[in-house]
């Protein structure tokens, strides 16, 4: 995704064709990332838009230097962490979280055949399954490349629980992989 | 960072997916825009209506109490003398005579002739107390007002009292004067608008300050002059030229699209974007004023004097259709076609008056009709803020 910079300082003045214009240029990689950290294409949407406001509104904010693919990414990212944390029910379920013992590393997937089988909806459905914080943490660290340190920050969680749900995460996600290997379809 | 192949697999599905773009989520992010830019709108517009709320405010109180505080020395004060009584045959009795003090002059020897100082003027005082009651010479006759005060010679010297002749003389009342301070002249008011708009006369006055267009949040200014001609019963007539400058956001005016076909299709689209609109207003109407208050209503024509804008040109040729268009883009004066040329005005206005010459001009304006206006550049509500600096 290369941005024009007029493009950008058009947004900044607030001509809604040049909003226009970015928008449907973040949208593919931005709406990917949403639809990863919400349950269904609607809220997924409805935080898409709202990462784009904060996005249009911080653009004077936007270090020079930064690409802005991998500015708007995080914004978006914070934005949907953000609304995670607000909600209470969500806070409370990291609260109750039983920590056990750190799953060992499980193995006898083929990814070769995962590749001809699965697709990234597929792969987002299973995702999706995951217990919230565990996906949460599998898709910042997996997918988007946070540390632990800064998904504990982020999630307001250690760092040695955020290594034990990326295990947790993985280790299911390598059963439902396996599961569905000779199966074509899996529910989305 | 240690990475499993898992992660590895599920980023790698990720990054090589595509999402279709959805114009739903665009229209839903359209309309979080406009309630964004509507919300800043309105929290801007109880801004500035604060601050002028707050300067009309400490203007008031800085002015106020100067012209209300009622002066014990009014210029207007006048000197009246009151007719002198006719002369009385006032005779001092045997006994009145003998108890009366050797006068000092009778010592030293002076002029037989009586010598009478001429008559001091008693300070003037708001004070129904002023003129020495006990006065027997006081013969003032009926005064103009309640706020007066006598003048009597204070001090007699009557070298005539000496002599046994000069006993029998009669005593002569002294003339007297009085001070009146007519009512009219103490109300400050009176005096303030008396000097700014004499009545039967012409009067010009600048305005100065912005229009506010409150459903888009943006201030252009204003500047004009006011010729106004004042009636009976402080009714006045006015009559002003303005010029005033209205920035809109950009908006679109005018689209052409133009084809070529040769070696394959050329494509050239031209768009005018106004950024700010030029009127000329003349304006018309009546006014109404009591004490440092005026009340305005009236009407008025704009005239769309020009416009600035941005000419944006797109070239795309049916060869590089891969490719985005080139595009560049030009500002300065534009073609006003698509725009209304005339509108119609009503308006009602208050002014203060913060100075004999200086008023704090506040109106509001109505747009009279539809506007053929692209949506974005109608605004039928706007307000004046304005001074007003009488000139002559």
């Amino acid at each position: 995704m290369k941005v024009d910079p007029t493009l950008l300082k058009d947004c900044a003045k607030g001509n809604r064709k040049a909003q226009f214009a970015l928008y449907q240029q973040c949208y593919p990689t931005l709406m990917e990332v949403c639809l990863r950290y919400r349950k269904n294409e609607a809220d997924a949407a409805a935080m898409l838009n709202q990462a784009f406001l904060k996005i249009l509104s911080q653009l004077h904010r936007r270090p020079t230097k930064a690409p802005f693919e991998a500015w708007a990414k995080r914004i978006t990212i914070n934005t949907l962490i953000d609304d995670f944390r607000k909600n209470r029910k969500v806070k409370e379920l990291i609260a109750a979280t039983d920590i056990q013992e750190l799953p060992e590393s499980y193995s006898g997937v083929n990814y070769n055949e995962a590749e001809q089988q699965f697709d990234a909806e597929q792969l987002e459905a299973m995702i999706r399954q995951l217990p919230p914080v565990s996906a949460k943490v599998f898709n910042l660290y997996a997918v988007d490349g946070y540390p632990h340190a800064e998904i504990a920050e982020l999630l307001g969680i250690s760092a040695g629980t955020s290594r034990w749900h990326l295990a947790s995460a993985r280790k299911k996600l390598q059963d439902m992989m396996k599961k569905n290997m000779n199966s074509p379809k899996i529910a989305k | 960072m240690s990475m499993e192949p898992i992660d590895d697999f599920f980023k790698k599905k990720f990054e090589e997916r595509d999402v279709p773009f959805n114009e739903a989520h665009w229209a839903a992010a359209q309309q979080l825009l406009d309630r964004q830019q509507a919300r800043r709108r309105a929290i801007w517009w109880w801004w500035w209506a604060g601050f002028m709320g707050v300067v009309l405010a400490v203007a008031v109180f800085i002015t106020w109490p100067a012209w209300w505080m009622p002066s014990p020395y009014t210029p207007n004060a006048s000197l009246q003398a009151l007719p002198i009584p006719e002369k009385q045959e006032v005779a001092a009795s045997k006994q009145q005579v003998a108890k009366r003090p050797t006068p000092l002059s009778t010592k030293l020897n002076a002029p037989t002739t009586a010598t009478t100082q001429p008559a001091k003027a008693a300070p003037v005082s708001p004070s129904p107390s002023g003129p020495p009651a006990s006065n027997p010479t006081s013969t003032a006759g009926p005064l103009a007002s309640n706020l007066s005060s006598v003048a009597t010679n204070a001090v007699t010297v009557d070298s005539a009292a000496a002599t046994p002749a000069a006993q029998e003389a009669p005593l002569t009342p002294l003339p007297a004067l009085a001070f009146s301070v007519e009512p009219e002249a103490v109300s400050p008011a009176a005096a303030l608008t008396t000097t700014v708009k004499p009545a039967g006369k012409w009067h010009t006055s600048t305005l100065m300050g912005g229009r506010i267009y409150p459903t888009q949040g943006k201030v252009g200014p204003v500047l004009g002059i006011r010729v106004s001609y004042a009636l009976a019963n402080r009714w006045s007539l006015y009559a002003e030229a303005l010029y005033h400058a209205r920035p809109v956001a950009p908006s679109l005016t005018q689209r052409s699209l133009q084809q070529q076909f040769g070696f394959g299709r050329n494509e050239q689209s031209y768009e005018l974007q106004a950024t700010s609109l030029h009127y000329a207003d003349a304006n018309l109407g009546a006014s109404y004023r009591f004490s440092r208050h005026i009340i305005y209503a009236g009407g008025g024509l704009s005239y769309l004097a020009g416009a600035r804008g941005q000419l944006r040109r797109a070239i795309k040729a049916e060869s590089a259709v891969d490719f985005a268009p080139q595009q560049t883009t030009e500002e300065g004066w534009i073609d006003t076609g698509g725009l209304p040329d005339f509108q119609l005005r009503a308006q009602a206005g208050y002014e203060y008056r913060l100075l004999p010459r200086l008023g704090l001009h506040l109106r509001a304006q109505y747009r009279i009709g539809a506007d053929a206006a692209p949506l974005a550049l109608d605004a039928p509500l706007s307000i004046d803020v304005m001074l007003n600096y009488s000139l002559w």
